[in-house]
């Protein structure tokens, strides 16, 4: 009985047993019967499907995705930052250029102003050289004018006069041919 | 690969590395849950304790010396945390609920639920202490020395309570049989 129980533990834990052990157990009827209980036990383990635990077990699931989480953050985070850097970075670059920009056109205008600083003086002189120029040249204007009236004036009183001195020679004439009767007439007739 | 032994695993998730404690986790929750639906047979109260035992380790990895297997370590926390519940429920789950109705789905699956279903009213038919033990030897192989040492219980006592459920099946087999 006891090597019985022996080989039906053995058999238990897996182990292989001869054809003339196993035939011992079978002609035992109370290991024969314990031996067809373990076997339907043995097939109804190899049946058991493994169930899959329901998603509230999920303790690794929650802790894994704790660190799922953390990393997603930390990457949406990352980019954001990132993104905001890179736009600073652009902004930045925007600045600065326009900044010199401003710095160049800030110094060409003061360069300008500082040529017309310089220039208005001379300006200045010129029109005053422009306005005395102007000046005399309108005294000259008015001169020659005035000198060419003074010769019309002159030339006209000329004629004038040789005009006059031909109407008093042809006069001087005509009385020196008229008669002298008729000469008396008429000065006794006012 | 960073976690390639058990021991390192046990080690880095002690130092608080979440990734190792997940890595432990996955290596057993399959079989804890699984081995407490085939004690309760019930998938609520299955999954109830399975989040119990993941908690209880959680708490109580430091209490673990490596003198044992931690998969023996882990079945420990399971038993007790199974044999908690079933004080709590005065063993209301195995005697009054009745199993859960297979959800509908192809029909493989169906008969593979229904044989699922099968054994765990087998098991229900047997007290919690010959249950644990059947579960031990057939659902997960292991002798008689391992599981004596798992319920801290003596060789004999362990064949016994295994004899004990081998002779009750007898008369269901007999019935089977005739009928």
């Amino acid at each position: 009985m006891a090597k019985l129980a022996h080989l039906f533990e053995q058999w238990l834990d897996g182990k292989v047993l001869s054809e003339a052990e196993l035939a011992e157990l079978q002609a035992d009827s109370e290991y024969r019967e314990m031996m067809s209980a373990a076997t339907t036990w043995q097939q109804r383990a190899a049946r058991f499907e493994e169930q899959a635990p329901p998603s509230q077990l999920t303790l690794q699931h929650q802790t894994r995705a704790w660190p799922v989480a953390a990393v997603a953050a930390w990457l949406v985070v990352g980019l954001g930052v990132s993104g905001l850097w890179l736009q600073n970075l652009g902004l930045n670059k925007q600045l600065s250029v326009q900044q010199t920009q401003l710095a160049q056109q800030q110094s060409a205008m003061q360069a300008m102003l500082a040529k017309l600083d310089e220039t208005k003086p001379i300006d200045q002189a010129t029109l005053a050289k422009l306005a005395t120029q102007v000046v005399e040249q309108n005294r000259k204007e008015r001169s020659l004018a005035m000198n060419n009236l003074v010769d019309l004036i002159q030339a006209q009183r000329a004629q004038d006069q040789a005009l006059l001195r031909l109407q008093l020679n042809e006069l001087a004439e005509q009385v020196e041919q008229t008669p002298t009767q008729n000469l008396a007439q008429y000065r006794g007739k006012p | 690969m960073f976690f390639n032994s058990e021991k390192q695993l046990i080690k880095r998730a002690l130092q608080g590395n979440q990734g190792a404690w997940s890595k432990l986790c996955a290596q057993h929750h399959s079989r804890v849950y699984n081995q407490c639906l085939r004690l309760v047979g019930n998938p609520q109260d299955a999954l109830d304790i399975a989040q119990d035992v993941f908690l209880s380790m959680y708490r109580n990895l430091h209490t673990f010396n490596g003198d044992a297997k931690f998969s023996t370590w882990v079945f420990k926390i399971t038993h007790a945390r199974i044999v908690d519940h079933m004080r709590k429920h005065k063993f209301e789950s195995i005697e009054g609920k009745e199993p859960e109705t297979p959800q509908h789905g192809p029909d493989s699956k169906i008969a593979q639920q229904q044989s699922n279903e099968e054994i765990y009213i087998a098991l229900k038919q047997l007290p919690f202490e010959q249950r644990i033990v059947v579960e031990l030897k057939f659902f997960q192989h292991y002798t008689f020395d391992e599981i004596a040492l798992q319920l801290e219980l003596s060789s004999n006592t362990v064949k016994a309570r295994l004899y004990s459920a081998l002779g009750k099946m007898k008369g269901q087999l007999e019935v089977q049989n005739h009928g």
